[in-house]
């Protein structure tokens, strides 16, 4: 042993644990700094109104206040259960929801392994460029746009037909239950494919150069490198966007379906959200829409987790969020 | 070193986020909260210290709300400020909106323009303190609310019970909480005004339809044999509205068949019993006419989903285009582009079948709210209303400014239509589709007789071609509208009255109304667009079935009792004379 | 490419065995290598559907370009296809002398502007601590902010908070709301972990840089792309926003955001009658003569409001997108 004038207060293999994490601490308190405004921003926002949840369980008035509002339990799920609409409103949603996943998801893969294989510059640029436009249309200038598109004197189909010298209307698309969930989810496609292909094309663009010229070499056509080093690369990418997309199942975004229904289309495209907001906020009964809100977002958890746990078991921890 | 300040930024924001908080900077100083009794007197403010605050939805017409005819006229009057505070256009949206604000206990505007709350909501409300009870405002005949009774009383008694019954709260308590708008119109009372193309007719030596076999013969005539002459077979026979003002298409080819008022739903039969027409045999066969002529391309399935705006071009084509309707169902004012020579083309049609008594439909109310006991206001506020229903208020806020849009009609005028009518007015245009700031292009609070409003209006000699004829088609739908309930209709007692659900009834039974109401009108859409086939047996029986899944029974029950207690006037019998 | 020669062991002895024929790689006279035919009608294929996928997104878009400059009765009738008919500045001219509109701008980029300074601040500093591996409090920030993404109140309750905490009624509503989406600070994070090696942020240590300095010189710089990204999605999302202006600013008009006056000016334009309204009369007759009706003047200016509410975020898109170069940055740290 040395006598040092420096030595440690301690010996290092005798740090306790308080003492070590206060250490870390001093070592990492400026990341701790960078979390504290984050961190504040949840407390305040997702979890103080955990609080206010409880008025899912109550008849809540505004003149009483939250705590003095009856206790009623769980009247709210029963009143939804009793409505002879809830089935439909669950089916609706799944269905919608998956439609548009099955329709949605692969787009934009696709598309950008073609827009990777391509070889044109121009085009390429051109078409990433293009495509993107649709996804910064909003959605009330969305759905305007499909009215007038299908409007069935001054739509654009009405006038293809007249051009074809079919002086009939056109189904009235854009209104009737049989084609709803087709214009909702395809013109959802037609918005998102572009942009979607963004996190693909990155991932495609990361793909290791030396892999594509040891193929090229081995003689490999540029439609088998595609198949053995793009797409395996790409995967991981992939199974996260798909998860994450899966974990939203059951939440379709009111404000689209909002904008589209009518009383021709009402039974297939009422959705939970939707009925939330109209039989719940807006007509005064806010207990009731939160009741259900809060069912819908549970449900939407359980989804997470019960499919992010899926795909950590099929790609042994490969994939998966957490 | 960048960081800490960013982060110092940061925490300043913050800090100011929470001062924030402290300072409601906008609410205006709040006296200690009294309750609106009936001549409580606060003491009397200078009127010009007294704002008033209204919310509505703002018009997209009006350009500008403060700088505006009928506000200026408003403040002139009263000597009070007026002030806007503009909500969502949709109505779901307004809704939303003071659903929130008075979940969290915000300020209301005093005044809360078109709302359209539906009975459990605003009962609820009422409950909750919200909403100011009017009862004792409107109870004092003699003093505050004479300049209203005076207006009331000269509607038609059965308009004057009609419109108290739905002032009057459902929860039975007697309080009123809304404040109505009351618009007496003979055009606007019919639930279908139907025009057909009389040159297209003389073009192809057609007779006027009078049946529904010689309509759908005279529709068929219109597609096939080109009457507008332009080589295309371009004709639209058949064009209507859903359901937007005097364009209910589906009421009036059902109405051929069978008396159905869409809103009151049921009829009378013979012993007295409710029944739904909807679920009659001849609704069947007017659903299958209907269907035929939509699936012939006779009628454009527009007619499902169409405003009236819709229509204009197909009627009113601009420069180089066709007319492309035959027969139309809508508004004529709101179809029609005004002056437009498309309109001489145009006569109407003398109906048979069922004419609708267009009850009153208006469901929109003014509400009171409690801010204006808070703000001390409501003494001031009751005046305005008052203000606000006057005859002066009601004619400007229809048509606009006194001597630019309107005038007030020489002595001995008489009306254009239904000529035993005086006229008060003289209107040069109508201007409530255009934009402009004459109005706020909204009649809540008004009263509006049918000698100020559009029907009366004098004949002066400068009247052009287009407007004398519109005129004639208004005289020729009225006529028809007259023969047609002297002459279908069923008799009296067979036809439904308003039926006001009590709270304590709705209670009863929450979901059956508004089920078995939606399911109609779906199942309606379905068998005309051919989602369910009218002619099948077994869909039509799963129609029915699923109605009586739905609550049917329950509500034709309810509805019973409320219809034998009002016909024996006991029902919210709480009327006054 | 050479022909190797190989020596295997065979029962006869080392031998040297034929070496497997080579490949036929043709070459180009400028020595590449040439496509073979599989890749052509790959090449033709793939051309193919990027011009049918170009034609199906930019038509509309066009059709839409184009009836802006329409004049009214044509696009009514039916008669845009492509091109403008009857070439007009109208619905432009009207658009920008409407006072909502001018005001709805002034007010969205405001909020666009800060409200994309905020987000991305405070979604970068979460991300950024996250990314470090051996961050002391990872596991447990994770876990909490995984959390939140499953747990969610939902509308009511978030508003009773913001009401108390006095975000309503004024601009921080707008500017406080939504701003530390889970899945954005996930996307940075794996950026900052995948995109930048380690090495570098070592050296940095070693040459005595903090944490802040790190971020801010070597983090930020070179995850750029993926920010860039990110910050596309905020400006978007900021750009687009209306619903938290409609429920917590709903008497301040003159905070509204323009996407709320734009949805106010098509719905009744549109006249999208929702048949299910409780309350509301089921044959949509709600009172007197054309209170849902009288749209003479906003036909011809809806096409033009599409575009004047569009095209800014369009030309955001246009500055930020050459920062996209897409993905790993490659060679930054030679050997």
């Amino acid at each position: 042993m040395s006598a040092s004038s420096t030595a440690l207060p301690v010996s290092a293999n005798r740090l306790t644990k308080g003492q070590k994490t206060w250490i870390n601490f001093k070592k990492s308190w400026r990341l701790h700094l960078l979390m504290v405004l984050p961190m504040l921003y949840y407390v305040l926002f997702e979890a103080l109104p955990l609080y206010g949840l409880q008025i899912a369980f109550r008849d809540y008035s505004p003149a009483d206040g939250i705590m003095d509002s009856a206790w009623i339990g769980l009247k709210h799920y029963i009143d939804f259960f009793s409505d002879w609409e809830w089935s439909n409103i669950v089916v609706n949603t799944v269905s919608i929801s998956l439609y548009s996943i099955l329709a949605g998801f692969p787009i934009p893969v696709l598309l950008a392994l073609f827009i990777h294989v391509n070889q044109k510059k121009v085009l390429k640029k051109l078409t990433q460029n293009v495509s993107y436009i649709p996804h910064f249309i909003s959605t009330v200038v969305m759905v305007g746009l499909l009215q007038q598109l299908f409007h069935t004197q001054y739509g654009v189909l009405a006038a293809i037909y007249r051009l074809f010298g079919n002086y009939n209307s056109p189904p009235d698309l854009f209104y009737l239950k049989s084609s709803f969930r087709h214009i909702f989810v395809w013109s959802g496609v037609w918005q998102n494919m572009g942009w979607s292909t963004i996190v693909y094309v990155a991932a495609l663009s990361g793909v290791s150069q030396e892999l594509h010229e040891a193929a090229k070499i081995d003689g490999a056509s540029r439609f088998r490198r595609v198949l053995s080093v793009d797409l395996p690369a790409i995967l991981p990418t992939v199974s996260i966007m798909l998860i994450m997309r899966f974990g939203s199942i059951m939440s379709v975004g009111y404000e689209k379906v909002y904008l589209m229904q009518h009383s021709m289309n009402i039974d297939v495209s009422e959705v939970i959200s939707t009925y939330v907001y109209k039989r719940g906020i807006s007509a005064g009964r806010q207990s009731y829409g939160t009741a259900i809100g809060l069912m819908n977002s549970v449900i939407n958890s359980g989804m997470v987790i019960l499919v992010n746990l899926i795909a950590g078991w099929l790609s042994d921890g490969e994939a998966g969020l957490f | 070193m960048k960081k800490l300040f960013a982060l110092l930024l940061c925490l300043a924001m913050i800090a100011s986020m929470f001062a924030a908080c402290g300072g409601d900077d906008k609410k205006t100083d709040k006296p200690a909260a009294t309750e609106a009794t009936g001549g409580a007197t606060t003491p009397s403010k200078d009127p010009s210290d007294v704002t008033i605050t209204i919310g509505l939805p703002k018009s997209a017409l009006v350009t500008d709300y403060y700088d505006n005819v009928y506000t200026k006229w408003l403040e002139e009057q009263t000597g009070y400020n007026l002030e806007f505070q503009f909500f969502a256009a949709s109505a779901t949206d307004y809704k939303s909106q003071m659903s929130t604000m008075v979940a969290g206990n915000i300020d209301l505007p005093d005044l809360l323009y078109s709302m359209n709350l539906g009975e459990s909501v605003y009962e609820r409300y009422g409950r909750d303190g919200v909403l100011v009870d009017l009862r004792p405002y409107f109870d004092d005949k003699e003093g505050k609310a004479a300049p209203w009774w005076e207006r009331f009383e000269a509607l038609p008694q059965e308009a004057q019970d009609n419109n108290w019954r739905r002032m009057l709260s459902n929860d039975g308590s007697g309080r009123i909480y809304a404040f109505p708008e009351i618009q007496e119109s003979l055009i606007d009372i019919m639930d279908s005004q139907v025009w057909i193309n009389r040159e297209w007719l003389d073009a192809l030596s057609l007779e006027m339809p009078n049946s529904p076999e010689s309509l759908y013969n005279v529709l068929k005539a219109f597609k096939e044999q080109d009457p507008n002459g332009n080589g295309l077979p371009d004709e639209m026979p058949l064009v209507g509205t859903n359901g937007n003002l005097s364009g209910d298409t589906m009421s009036w080819l059902i109405n051929m068949f069978i008396y159905c008022d869409t809103a009151a739903y049921f009829n009378v039969d013979e012993n007295g019993k409710l029944y739904l027409p909807h679920t009659t045999d001849q609704y069947r066969e007017a659903l299958k006419y209907i269907r035929k002529l939509y699936s012939e391309g006779l009628m454009s399935p527009l007619t499902l989903t169409a405003n009236s705006k819709d229509l204009t071009q197909m009627v009113c084509p601009d420069e180089g285009g066709v007319q492309l309707a035959g027969v139309v169902v809508g508004h004529i004012t709101l179809v029609f582009t005004q002056a437009h020579e498309g309109l001489l083309s145009y006569e109407a049609l003398p109906l048979w079948g069922n004419a609708i008594i267009n009850e009153d439909q208006n469901t929109r109310c003014t509400f009171v709210t409690k801010s204006a006991v808070e703000r001390g206001n409501m003494d001031a506020v009751w005046n305005l209303l008052m203000v606000m229903s006057s005859r002066e208020s009601s004619i400007i806020q229809r048509y606009g400014e006194e001597g630019k849009d309107w005038d007030w009609a020489p002595e001995g005028s008489v009306s254009v239509i239904g000529e035993h009518r005086a006229a008060e007015i003289r209107l040069y245009q109508d201007t409530w589709g255009a934009m402009g700031n004459n109005n706020w292009r909204n009649v809540d609070a008004t009263i509006l007789l049918n000698a100020e409003g559009e029907g009366n209006q004098s004949v002066p000699e400068e009247e052009t071609e287009v407007n004398l004829h519109k005129y004639k088609l208004f005289n020729d739908m009225l006529d028809s509208y007259y023969y047609q309930r002297d002459n279908f209709n069923p008799p009296e007692e067979q036809i439904c009255p308003l039926l006001i659900w009590s709270q304590e009834l709705i209670d009863e039974v929450p979901y059956e109304r508004d089920d078995c109401k939606s399911y109609i009108s779906k199942a309606r859409s379905d068998f005309i667009t051919g989602a369910m086939d009218i002619n099948s047996d077994a869909d039509w029986d799963k129609y029915l079935a699923q109605l009586e899944t739905l609550g049917l029974s329950k509500w034709t029950e309810y509805s019973q009792y409320i219809y034998e207690e009002t016909v024996a006037g006991r029902w919210f019998s709480d009327l006054v004379n | 490419m050479e022909n190797k020669e190989t020596t295997v062991l065979t029962p006869e002895g080392m031998q040297t065995a034929p070496a497997a024929p080579a490949p036929v790689v043709k070459r180009k006279k400028n020595g590449k290598i040439r496509d073979t035919f599989g890749d052509r009608m790959l090449e033709l294929f793939t051309t193919i559907v990027l011009i049918i996928l170009l034609i199906i997104v930019a038509y509309p878009v066009i059709y839409v370009i184009s009836s802006s400059f329409s004049s009214n009765s044509a696009i009514v009738a039916g008669k845009v296809v492509l091109w403008p008919v009857g070439f007009n500045f109208d619905g432009y001219s009207i658009v920008f002398k409407m006072d909502d509109i001018l005001l709805g701008y002034r007010n969205t980029i405001f909020y666009t502007f800060f409200g994309v300074l905020i987000k991305m601040f405070m979604q970068i500093t979460c991300a950024y601590p996250l990314s470090k591996m051996n961050f002391q409090g990872r596991k447990a920030y994770t876990r909490i902010i995984v959390v939140t993404m499953l747990v969610n109140a939902g509308m009511i309750p978030l508003y009773l908070v913001k009401k108390s905490l006095g975000l309503y009624d004024n601009i921080w509503a707008i500017l406080f709301s939504g701003i530390l989406g889970a899945s954005n600070v996930f996307i940075l994070r794996t950026s900052f972990r995948s995109s930048i090696p380690g090495e570098l942020f070592d050296a940095a240590s070693i040459d005595g840089a903090n944490d802040f300095q790190q971020l801010w010189k070597i983090g930020i710089p070179l995850a750029k792309a993926t920010i860039s990204v990110v910050t596309l999605y905020a400006i978007v999302g900021c750009w687009n926003e209306y619903f938290t202006a409609m429920i917590y600013l709903p008497t301040r008009y003159d905070l509204h955001p323009l996407q709320l006056f734009l949805r106010n000016l098509l719905l009744i334009a549109t006249a999208i009658s929702s048949g299910n309204d409780p309350g509301a009369a089921q044959t949509g007759n709600t009172g007197t003569s054309s209170q849902q009706s009288g749209t003479e003047g906003l036909e011809q200016i809806r096409y033009s409001l599409i575009v004047v509410s569009t095209a800014p975020v369009l030309l955001a898109y246009g500055i930020v997108q050459k920062y996209f170069k897409g993905g790993v940055m490659v060679g930054s740290v030679k050997g």
